[in-house]
């Protein structure tokens, strides 16, 4: 194929992305527009295909994972000292009161994926999630955090993954993990006004066919990990580390429009969202940079607020009862709750959880 | 830099089969460089460049749109607002010519009312091996209204001319813009967000 052939520009672009680094370090005066730069040329450039050496670092079991995507992540969530004591601490308190839980969820994460097996192993990811739920009891353990924790561990070293794991818990997105998930819910009541916004037609279709906004909180809750494949999903998350957690609603609209040709033929089109399409990253960046283009400024900036504060919906409330059913429980599992092995198509490596944002998109009018 | 020019933004799309060039005209256009193995896609939604004419500055805001061959009935999501559109075709092949055709008449049909459409015969570096003749499309593009030129991405032979071309038929008439503004590239050197991150930093 052609990767070897890309090499040069793989080259500049890598380059171009140590350069930015390494000028972000030197110069930490100016580091809104240094991150500025860094988050333009993730839009415009994307992150340069893996080297075959960072493949290979990654699937050993003491790899150093030291990738230019694991550094780019780092930036973006402000991860700068690493804290190896403090991690140790946190695994020397033993089991948490999540530990069973947690356990039960781990064999099944990205247990599709070949790839993730060899580079994370189940002690990293139990070691990290216990970890976690001591250091945030708050927010302790729920479904899906498997998947988001087991994301970065794919991408970086441990202590970290833990970090990055911790910061975009609580500081990208913390109202998709309080006691009732409340971002959540805002989240899927702003999915179903943009959607209805964007393609009213597919809207209305939808709607006469046991459309419910909830139908799409497990692609919301898992911060699109849901969905493979692991690979496409790290660039749409390149996207939403570098402009907001937020973008992941409007990536899911994107994944719903992608399907329109098939949805709007489809007797019973709400039972395609039980899986969606394998993701493919670049057309639905490509498509969500139009929708977020024709959105209207207060829809938009609902959108860019809804990961962190509470943010009043009412003025889109056509049925205020429409979304009581959820249970507020934290968690959100409907079919892999009791997950006895048996796996039907659509997996369920996880589901669900939250998201952060930075409101990128909104400032910089050329 | 010619400071006292009117500057007018237009939204350009690009349109056309699969591999025909499309990035690689927009790459050479904005970037000045050709990649011999152009990625399926650049990873960019769009991407600005500016066209200085006598009197006035042109900035075009060039939507290279990603999956619009596979996901056709997504296309017009895509095209919605933009006031120019480059069709391209790849001269060596007849079924490329023919999707291009089809292109135009959608966007004559369902485009922006005063759009201006430029059709590009691209790969000209490959003459050699053409199957579509230049006066077949300069007829069509005459009966039509188009703008027409053939074009090579690899030699940047009339691609600045092309985007000029446009530039120049396009309105320099004040217009409001839809959807103005967000996810704009704001040039280098004024790289201030504004808005406070609490994500990142
Ligand atoms: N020889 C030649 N090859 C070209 C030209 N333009 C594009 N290509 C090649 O055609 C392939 C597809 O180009 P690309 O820009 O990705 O097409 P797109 O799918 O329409 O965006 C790539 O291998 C390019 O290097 C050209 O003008 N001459
Ligand atoms: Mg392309």
């Amino acid at each position: 194929m052609v990767i070897k052939d890309l090499s040069p520009h793989n080259n500049s672009l890598r380059k171009k992305y140590l350069d930015l680094i390494d000028y972000g370090n030197k110069n930490p005066l100016t580091v809104d527009p240094n991150l500025y730069q860094l988050r333009k040329t993730i839009l415009l450039e994307g992150l340069p295909p893996e080297t075959e050496e960072e493949i290979e670092d990654r699937t050993k079991q003491d790899g150093s994972k030291c990738s230019l995507r694991g550094m780019i992540w780092k930036i973006l969530l402000g991860v700068d000292k690493i804290q190896p004591d403090k991690y140790i601490e946190l695994i020397e308190k033993g089991p948490s009161n999540r530990y069973q839980k947690i356990r039960k969820d781990i064999g099944r994460t990205f247990n599709r994926d070949s790839q993730f097996s060899q580079a994370v192993s189940q002690d990293q990811l139990s070691r990290c999630l216990n970890a976690f739920a001591h250091q945030c009891e708050e927010l302790g353990y729920v479904q899906g955090m498997n998947a988001i924790c087991g994301t970065f561990l794919y991408v970086l070293p441990e202590v970290e993954a833990f970090q990055c794991f911790y910061s975009l818990l609580t500081q990208c997105c913390p109202n998709y993990f309080t006691s009732n998930i409340s971002g959540v819910n805002d989240a899927s009541k702003l999915l179903d006004r943009i959607l209805e916004f964007v393609d009213p037609e597919l809207y209305e279709y939808l709607q006469n066919r046991s459309y419910h906004p909830l139908l799409f909180t497990p692609p919301i809750l898992s911060l699109g990990t849901a969905t493979p494949p692991l690979d496409e999903l790290l660039k749409l998350w390149d996207f939403f580390l570098a402009f907001g957690f937020h973008l992941n609603v409007i990536c899911t609209i994107s994944q719903i429009l992608l399907m329109r040709d098939v949805l709007l033929v489809h007797q019973s089109p709400c039972l395609l969202f039980r899986s969606f399409p394998e993701l493919d990253a670049p057309t639905i960046i490509n498509l969500s940079i139009h929708i977020i283009r024709q959105l209207p400024d207060d829809i938009y900036d609902l959108l860019v607020d809804h990961p962190m504060t509470s943010v009043d919906l009412t003025p889109f409330d056509r049925d205020p009862n429409n979304l009581n059913s959820f249970n507020g429980s934290g968690e959100f599992d409907n079919d892999n709750d009791n997950d006895n092995g048996n796996q039907d198509e659509e997996d369920d490596d996880d589901d669900d959880i939250d998201d952060g944002h930075n409101d990128y998109f909104n400032d910089n009018d050329e | 830099m010619n400071n006292n020019n009117k500057i007018f933004q237009f939204k350009l799309v690009l349109l056309g089969e699969a591999a025909v060039g499309k990035s690689s005209l927009v790459l050479r256009f904005v970037r000045g460089h050709f990649l011999d193995y152009q990625e399926s896609t650049i990873g960019a939604a769009f991407l600005a460049q500016t066209v200085c004419l006598n009197d006035t500055t042109v900035k075009f805001e060039i939507w290279d749109t990603a999956g619009q061959e596979r996901y056709h009935t997504l296309a017009p999501m895509y095209y919605r607002g933009a006031q120019a559109a480059i069709v391209v075709y790849d001269i060596r092949s007849e079924d490329s010519f023919e999707r291009a055709i089809k292109w135009v008449k959608e966007l004559q049909r369902q485009g922006s009312p005063n759009i201006v459409i430029a059709l590009a015969g691209n790969k000209l570096d490959l003459a050699a091996k053409r199957k579509v003749e230049t006066a077949e499309a300069q007829q069509y593009a005459e009966e039509n209204g188009l703008l027409f030129m053939e074009t090579s991405a690899k030699t940047s032979q009339n691609v600045n001319e092309l985007f000029v071309e446009i530039a120049k038929k396009l309105p320099k008439t004040p217009t409001t813009r839809p959807g103005s503004g967000r996810v704009a590239i704001a040039p280098i050197d004024n790289g201030n967000t504004g808005k406070k991150n609490k994500c990142c930093n």
